[in-house]
């Protein structure tokens, strides 16, 4: 069962995680379809965690083997992060590596204004 | 004081349901924030119980609350491989935010673990593996 929805735009693909939590179940999963995405060309990304209530530490490295597989060929934003998901962030210190935006229309003003 | 005990095989589905279940009790004496991050804890610990100490073998894992005024003590119980005693020790979690070569993609259970809880002990007795984690309550609910 698929983990993400995706729509492509004209500067990014929007890459909207489908589960409420992104934890070791499915992690290897999303790594995946995120790896098959980003190597058919798609390095700009913006992942949208709106709907995602629960990170672990499974989730959050599938998201940074994401950002490696980019690399600097492209970008990998992340909008829409709860409260609870942030502190993952924080906690990991992993909220200075990404660029974060409230949401995916803030990552995308943010893609336009470079 | 309140208890509860929940038990299930040893994977990733078992993992999932107990957080949730976690989060839930917790959240009836501690902020909804301490709750979401105790769950965090709670769920990497599992998780390195179904990666390692179930890797070769299968077996249950076993969650023991206790809720007090003051702090919830969670105790995970396995009967798989007893983690090596310099996998418990260690938990740093160093790196350049800027160096994307270099970045972790694992290894951030127990940094997280430790980063939470207050307390944390691990033992091995008669073949079972106990990690006992422990945090404490400051100004109950609304804190």
């Amino acid at each position: 069962m698929a983990t993400i929805t995706t729509t492509k735009l004209a500067n990014a693909m929007v890459v909207t995680v489908t589960e409420k939590r992104l934890d070791a179940k499915i992690a290897v999963s999303f790594k995946d379809e995120m790896a098959t995405l980003i190597n058919a060309g798609e390095t700009t990304v913006i992942l949208d965690l709106a709907g995602v209530g629960f990170v672990d530490s499974s989730g959050l490295g599938a998201i940074v083997t994401s950002l490696k597989l980019i690399g600097r060929k492209g970008d990998l934003l992340v909008s829409g992060v709860k409260d609870d998901v942030m502190t993952m962030f924080t906690l990991t210190r992993m909220d200075r590596v990404f660029q974060m935006f409230p949401t995916t229309e803030d990552a995308l003003n943010s893609l336009q204004a470079k | 004081m309140a208890s509860l005990h929940l038990s299930g095989e040893g994977n990733f589905t078992t993992v999932r349901l107990m957080g949730m279940a976690l989060r839930a009790v917790c959240t009836s004496v501690a902020a909804h924030t301490v709750a979401a991050q105790i769950e965090l804890a709670v769920v990497e610990a599992c998780n390195n119980i179904v990666e390692h100490a179930y890797s070769r073998i299968q077996g249950d894992i076993t969650l023991d609350v206790e809720i007090e005024e003051e702090k919830i003590v969670i105790a995970l119980h396995d009967t798989g491989e007893t983690m090596p005693t310099a996998s418990q020790q260690s938990g740093n979690l160093d790196f350049d935010p800027t160096n994307l070569d270099e970045l972790p993609e694992g290894g951030m259970g127990l940094f997280l673990m430790n980063s939470i809880m207050d307390e944390r002990t691990y033992t091995n007795t008669g073949g079972k593996n106990t990690l006992t984690l422990t945090k404490f309550l400051v100004g109950g609910s609304d804190a």
